[in-house]
């Protein structure tokens, strides 16, 4: 049949004028046979198919079967959570995603299997989101993650070290983290073995992964990468030594800063703290390979400030700190040279500073450069602290309010006062607001940020804003809030 | 109070647009005012306008009205409503419905009244009747004969002359077989411009789909000489109107029916939804189709997929009966895991196909058959995503079906029960049991 339908279709394509119709096979023949050859070719080409299509048999394969996935053993979320989140995946609050997914790993439950692919191909876009998804991926995702190369991504946390020898880059860096926070000796040794014959774009990738468990452990080969034939990679080793407070690279800055940074007690009694900074003219050929460079100067600041901040950069605050409180010794500074030393001392901070070296800084200036360097280092009590001074001097707010951008970049502890305080500001804020791009901006922003516990006193303004510009921004924002109320409630329930 | 689902209300929506703006709506600060009782919900949301709209859901015949200027229906602020009674029921007190509520619905209840008695009292005017259906009579055969002899036309010049023909050319043929009353034939001309020149098979696919038109055409010219069933087959094939009055009265198929999968096409502005029903205890599996014209159109019918209610069913007559129209339903519950174990399954695909061949031989116009098949695999090979069975056949997923990595993820490698279409060249997933019922709504 199958022969004979190919013979018909060659007379279709040609056309009955220029070739007759075959013969059709005997099991038609008892067929009311049509007048016209193109009636012939039609109804025989039909009934054919027909014959085909009820005798249809499947097509056997030889491959082997896939092995299938491990059973799961966490239970799989509520049917309401499972809602919320086929409504962020559908493109309903997807920014939600992250704090959903964090809320999954917290009560120890698993996503509903049908949704991992939409998951997985967002994190294959997303890389922030991957760090939130590999906690809730369970069997099922990671076997699913095998299946496809652009989900592969995922299976650095499985096996480590099968993915950090024989995975693409990404994967390898991923492999490479991992086994850093597991053993950090271990993911040394494996740097090591391929260092010589990887390229300079791979050094520099995987030696990033040593910030991970970093320490004076690892000196010796970063040490040996400041003489490394690539500028990028030599720089990188470098700001991960500054980053070892013991090292002997610490030590040589050391020195070299002592020169060019003088903090002395003057007077009779020795009582008058006197600052002075003597910008070094020229670079030592030694202090080029520790990292210091002459170009990469950022605007608005000559060479020998720049050669000044790059060396104080990477030492220890608490150098300094002997001689009295960093707040003194910056008042203490020349006016001129004041800004220069505190941009130094938050880039030593961020290196190698301490949570209340942190405070002292970002108190002492908070501008925006300093809270984005140094807000990990506070604690949440202090992130608290810091932003309700910041939103009492500024009640007004708006996206480049740095009480905002602490909220931001710290972890916030969320305690009564700040609560109180931020009420008050988006209180004030409402009232100021002269129209509704103004609020959205902030409102956007705060809306992911603040507590859901926070609802029902962003309610009761609510009722103040009758036909008020920022009223639709407002309530868009609670709206958002009471979506992350219910995603919590179902995620918890 | 009947339990909404968002899944339900999205089913609602003239378009995605509608839904993504009804949810931005979904705060209960945007509601000064929600209600509810039995027959009805409402609210007044506050726009950027200073009234807020009034907005009201006849939940048992599922109708919308509001106050909002839009020209979409239902418009974004029905939607919201009805997704914040789905999320947040609670919110809706039972209360005595407004003025504005009980009006509507009282305006409603009396045009509908109106409309029975109308079609009560109004004697069928049997002479007027037989005339119309002669004059299509007349219409449909002279449409028979054009499309016989552009069949001939094209067979004659042959198939490798078509690039010479314009680009309407499907669609010229269909335009005037829809002017001869036959929109079944319409259709069918219509869908051989779907088919791509560049793949291997176009010639034997694009034969065999003509081949089937003069099979047809054929068969409707001897209609008198068939037997009944055989008979509404081949009329229903042409797109002869189906008369629903007499299957009203007809005794129906009562059951526990399962609504496993929800398709909504939209062809031009028409909307069409089409439900397949399982019967808990027949084993009968029912379609039920629904249209809904432009985007103020709304389907009547109040559906949702993971839905089981006890119901009667009438179905057309034909020799492989599967379009059904509902004469009545229950309160709607949800399916659960047991329920679908009870339904009639075939265990590899060669006994599916068996099945396939015996619907052919009832009914060769049938369009699909819908099946249960246990113990697949989903597969992935070079050329796409296929299912295997037990003794390891396999068949090819519809490539129009856009969730397959889900249908891997359900299985994780193992064997599933899955909920499919055939279409004798694909199997279309329509459902599977994972934690939960997974349906794949699809909507082109």
């Amino acid at each position: 049949m199958h022969a004979y339908l190919d013979t018909l279709t060659t007379v279709a394509l040609l056309g009955t004028a220029k070739r007759s119709v075959p013969t059709p096979p005997a099991e038609l023949r008892h067929l009311v046979q049509p007048a016209t050859p193109e009636a012939q070719l039609l109804t025989y080409a039909a009934t054919v198919n027909l014959y085909l299509q009820a005798a249809r048999e499947t097509e056997k394969t030889a491959r082997l079967p896939l092995p299938a996935a491990d059973p799961e053993t966490k239970p799989v979320i509520s049917g309401p959570a499972a809602n919320c989140l086929q409504q962020m995946l559908g493109g309903h609050y997807r920014d939600l995603v992250p704090e959903f997914l964090t809320l999954v790993a917290q009560q120890q439950q698993r996503l509903p299997h049908h949704c991992l692919p939409q998951l997985l191909e967002l994190g294959h876009y997303d890389k922030a989101l991957r760090a939130g998804l590999l906690k809730v991926l369970t069997n099922r995702g990671l076997w699913l993650a095998r299946q496809n190369v652009a989900w592969n991504y995922a299976l650095a946390v499985s096996n480590a070290a099968d993915r950090f020898t024989l995975g693409k880059l990404p994967e390898r860096v991923a492999a490479l983290t991992q086994m850093r926070a597991a053993n950090a000796e271990q993911g040394l040794a494996a740097l090591a073995g391929v260092w010589s014959t990887s390229s300079a774009k791979e050094r520099l990738a995987l030696l990033e992964t040593l910030n991970t468990n970093l320490s004076v452990a690892d000196e010796t080969f970063l040490d040996a990468a400041l003489d490394d034939k690539s500028k990028f990679v030599r720089q990188a080793a470098a700001e991960l030594l500054k980053r070892i407070p013991d090292s002997a690279f610490v030590q040589r800055m050391t020195t070299h800063a002592k020169t060019m940074l003088f903090i002395t007690r003057e007077g009779l009694l020795k009582k008058r703290l006197a600052v002075r900074l003597e910008l070094p003219s020229a670079l030592a050929p030694a202090v080029s390979r520790d990292g210091v460079r002459e170009e990469g100067k950022p605007k608005g600041i000559g060479k020998k400030a720049w050669r000044f901040q790059q060396i104080v950069s990477c030492v220890p605050l608490q150098t300094w700190r002997q001689t009295d409180s960093l707040t003194n010794i910056l008042n203490a500074c020349p006016e001129e040279d004041r800004g220069l030393l505190f941009t130094s001392w938050v880039a030593a901070c961020e290196a190698t500073g301490t949570a209340a070296e942190a405070l002292e800084l970002v108190t002492y200036i908070p501008s925006a450069d300093a809270i984005k360097a140094l807000a990990p280092l506070l604690t949440p009590a202090q992130v608290d602290a810091v932003t309700i001074t910041l939103l009492r001097r500024e009640r007004m707010l708006s996206r480049s309010h740095v009480g905002l951008l602490l909220l931001q970049t710290g972890a916030p502890a969320w305690g009564a006062a700040l609560q109180k305080d931020l009420v008050a500001s988006i209180k004030t804020s409402l009232k100021k607001w002269s129209n509704a791009w103004q609020a959205r901006q902030v409102l956007e922003l705060l809306v992911t940020l603040i507590p859901i516990s926070l609802l029902p006193q962003l309610r009761t303004l609510a009722a103040t804003l009758d036909d008020s510009p920022v009223q639709i921004p407002y309530t868009e924002c609670l709206a958002k809030l009471e979506f992350r109320e219910r995603m919590a409630q179902a995620i918890n329930a | 109070m009947a339990q909404w689902t968002t899944a339900q209300v999205d089913s609602l929506a003239p378009d995605a647009k509608s839904i993504k703006a009804a949810q931005k709506l979904l705060s209960i600060r945007r509601w000064p005012l929600v209600g509810a009782n039995d027959a009805a919900i409402w609210g007044q949301c506050q726009g950027s306008g200073s009234k807020p709209y009034s907005t009201r859901v006849d939940l048992a015949n599922m109708a919308f009205k509001c106050s909002c200027p839009s020209r979409k229906f239902p418009c974004k602020h029905g939607l919201a409503l009805l997704y914040l009674y789905a999320q947040q029921p609670s919110a809706f007190t039972e209360t005595t419905a407004p003025e504005w509520v009980t009006e509507w619905l009282a305006a409603r209840s009396e045009r509908q009244k109106k409309k029975t008695t109308v079609a009560k009292t109004k004697p069928v005017d049997t002479v007027a009747q037989a005339k119309r259906i002669d004059a299509r009579e007349a219409k449909i055969s002279a449409g028979l004969t054009e499309l016989e002899r552009w069949l001939h036309d094209l067979m004659r010049a042959g198939l490798a002359d078509l690039s010479r023909q314009p680009q309407t050319l499907y669609a010229d043929m269909a335009a005037r077989l829809m002017d001869a009353q036959a929109p079944g034939l319409a259709k069918q001309v219509h869908a051989l411009a779907a088919l791509r020149p560049t793949a291997a098979d176009w010639a034997s696919q694009l034969l065999q789909q003509l081949g089937d038109l003069q099979l047809l055409i054929a068969a409707y010219r001897r209609q008198d000489q068939l037997p009944p069933l055989v008979k509404a087959d081949v009329r229903r094939a042409i797109g002869w109107p189906e008369a629903t009055q007499a299957l009203q009265a007809a005794p129906g198929v009562t059951d526990t029916w399962l609504v496993l999968a929800l398709q909504v096409t939209t062809d031009d502005r028409l909307r069409t939804r089409k439900a397949w029903l399982w019967g808990q205890q027949t084993g009968r599996v029912a379609m039920f189709l629904e249209q809904a014209f432009g985007t103020l159109g709304v389907f009547q019918t109040q559906l949702g997929a993971g839905q089981k209610w006890q119901g009667e069913l009438a179905f057309y007559p034909s020799q492989y009966p599967q379009r059904a129209i509902i004469k009545s339903k229950s309160a709607p519950q949800p399916i659960t895991p047991a329920d679908l174990l009870t339904l009639p399954c075939y265990s590899d695909f060669n006994e599916m196909l068996n099945g396939y061949s015996q619907a052919l031989a009832a009914n060769c116009w049938v369009p699909s058959l819908p099946v249960v098949v246990q113990g697949l695999t989903p597969v992935f090979t070079d050329g796409g995503f296929n299912l295997r069975d037990a003794h390891n056949n396999i068949v090819p997923i519809a490539p129009s079906f856009e969730q397959s990595w889900s249908l891997m993820a359900v299985s994780g490698g193992a064997p599933i029960r899955l909920i499919a279409e055939w279409t004798g060249a694909h199997l279309l997933p329509l459902a599977v049991w994972d934690d939960a019922l997974i349906t794949f709504t699809l909507e082109d």
